[in-house]
């Protein structure tokens, strides 16, 4: 009986050093990266593919507004309900204070300085795919935004999904850590709209649906999902005929430029927010993602 | 007046009750007819814009007094409970009518100084159709719940 004890305190303490190894945060250290001048207008143009500003801006923010990310935004989920937190240039109740790697850990591990795991509710996993001289000339426009003094609460999410560490594990599965590597054989459109899409402007956080736990359901890539909050629907993308397989090259960034979809509906819900950014973009990439866009495999629509 | 006329006036009476009766007991058919309307017109305009059809001056004001017309008795149509069925109405509507009903006054006031705007000439239709198209982004940002 005794032995038995022992036996499953040994188990029981490898299993606690495995989770703690397997699940320890990953970090990017000042050495890791490489000298860079920012190109704080590539910065901005990152800015808004990056969407910034339609989560951690306040709520229907519009124009200049969305440069004001004193975050405060709740997201109801089915996780429970997450607040934005505050990422403007702010030292105390911001991020002004943090290093360009620290920064970059965030972006790229979605890990916090205090080397805390960052719930995926902000799209590490998609912009884990951006170059290192994106995101660093990211962080140089998001230092030359107005400072928001605004303390945001803490997630109001409940266990088990309140143990941070346990992201560890989801990570291990579903962060690959793989940076966006451009096909030789394509087009630089076609490259630019591939990046933009899965990197930066990470249009599968919504736009591909996700399983129980929050991971991506494979084989389901753009192909349209339940709204993240609501009831509502995220309409599939791939241009299948359930999808956008009626658009033209054309439509698509006409839809991204205008509001306006070919029939003249527009876009609306959560959309609205990021089709107003793709207003700030040259239009090249916005014809960059349409092209990508009519290139990814065509899937009829998820229902789940 | 002869029996059969009398009797055809109020078969005619009847239906026309009957209708009335219908467009009030199924406010979801009624808005989404009304919405249609707006949305065929929008189309009209917006291929006119994109010189997918050609331009024409007449077309464009019937299309702007229809979006006029249809959008004044729009959010009459949204009854509390009215949310069961095929819908896209979203829960805003009834938490915030009021910024509901403010989205559609705008709409009825830019469609207004569209009408003789959009006769003017292909220019001057794209700027009121970015007028008009505003409310519309605005409304189907916060108000409206896709769900197909």
């Amino acid at each position: 009986m005794r032995r038995l004890f022992k036996v499953f305190l040994g188990l029981f303490v490898l299993g606690g050093v495995t989770f703690f190894w397997l699940t320890s945060p990953e970090r990017i250290y000042a050495s890791m990266l490489i000298a860079h001048e920012k190109d704080l207008a590539n910065g901005e143009r990152m800015f808004w593919a990056g969407g910034c500003g339609s989560c951690h801006a306040a709520e229907k923010a519009k124009g200049d507004e969305k440069m004001r990310l004193g975050g405060g935004l709740a997201l109801a989920t089915p996780f429970g309900t997450f607040n934005v937190p505050n990422i403007s240039p702010d030292p105390l109740t911001g991020i002004g204070g943090w290093t360009d790697a620290e920064f970059a850990t965030a972006m790229l591990k979605g890990v916090s300085p205090d080397d805390r795991h960052y719930y995926p509710a902000f799209p590490y996993t998609s912009y884990q795919r951006m170059s290192i001289g994106d995101v660093m000339d990211l962080k140089g426009f998001l230092d030359t935004l107005p400072r928001v003094i605004n303390t945001v609460p803490p997630h109001d999410i409940p266990f088990p999904y309140s143990v941070r560490r346990g992201i560890g594990l989801w990570k291990l599965v579903y962060l690959d850590g793989e940076r966006f590597v451009p096909d030789p054989m394509a087009s630089d459109a076609l490259n630019r709209g591939a990046y933009l899409v899965r990197g930066p402007g990470h249009c599968g956080e919504c736009h591909t649906p996700r399983n129980t736990v929050g991971g991506f359901v494979a084989g389901h890539a753009l192909a349209g999902a339940k709204a993240p909050e609501g009831d509502g629907i995220v309409p599939n993308i791939t241009p299948h005929e359930t999808g956008i397989g009626g658009w033209s090259e054309a439509d698509i960034a006409y839809a991204l430029e205008s509001g306006f979809t070919p029939e003249f509906d527009t876009l609306g819900g959560s959309m609205t927010s990021v089709q107003e950014n793709m207003t700030h973009l040259p239009a090249d990439d916005r014809a960059a993602i349409a092209t990508y866009l009519k290139s990814i495999p065509p899937l009829p629509t998820t229902r789940k | 007046m002869t029996f059969r006329a009398i009797s055809t006036l109020a078969t005619v009476v009847m239906l026309s009750f009957g209708g009335a009766a219908l467009a009030v007991d199924d406010p979801i058919k009624t808005r989404q007819d009304l919405m249609k309307g707006i949305g065929d017109s929008m189309k009209a305009l917006g291929q006119m814009a994109k010189g997918e059809i050609e331009y024409d001056a007449a077309k464009a004001q019937a299309a702007v007094e229809t979006i006029h017309t249809n959008i004044q008795t729009f959010p009459n149509h949204f009854p509390e409970g009215s949310t069961e069925g095929k819908t896209e109405a979203g829960p805003k509507i009834w938490t915030d009518m009021e910024g509901f009903e403010t989205i559609a006054n705008n709409l009825e006031m830019a469609s207004a100084d569209a009408i003789p705007a959009v006769g003017q000439d292909l220019d001057s239709l794209r700027g009121a159709l970015g007028a008009i198209g505003k409310s519309c982004k605005e409304c189907h940002e916060g108000y409206r719940v896709k769900k197909d």
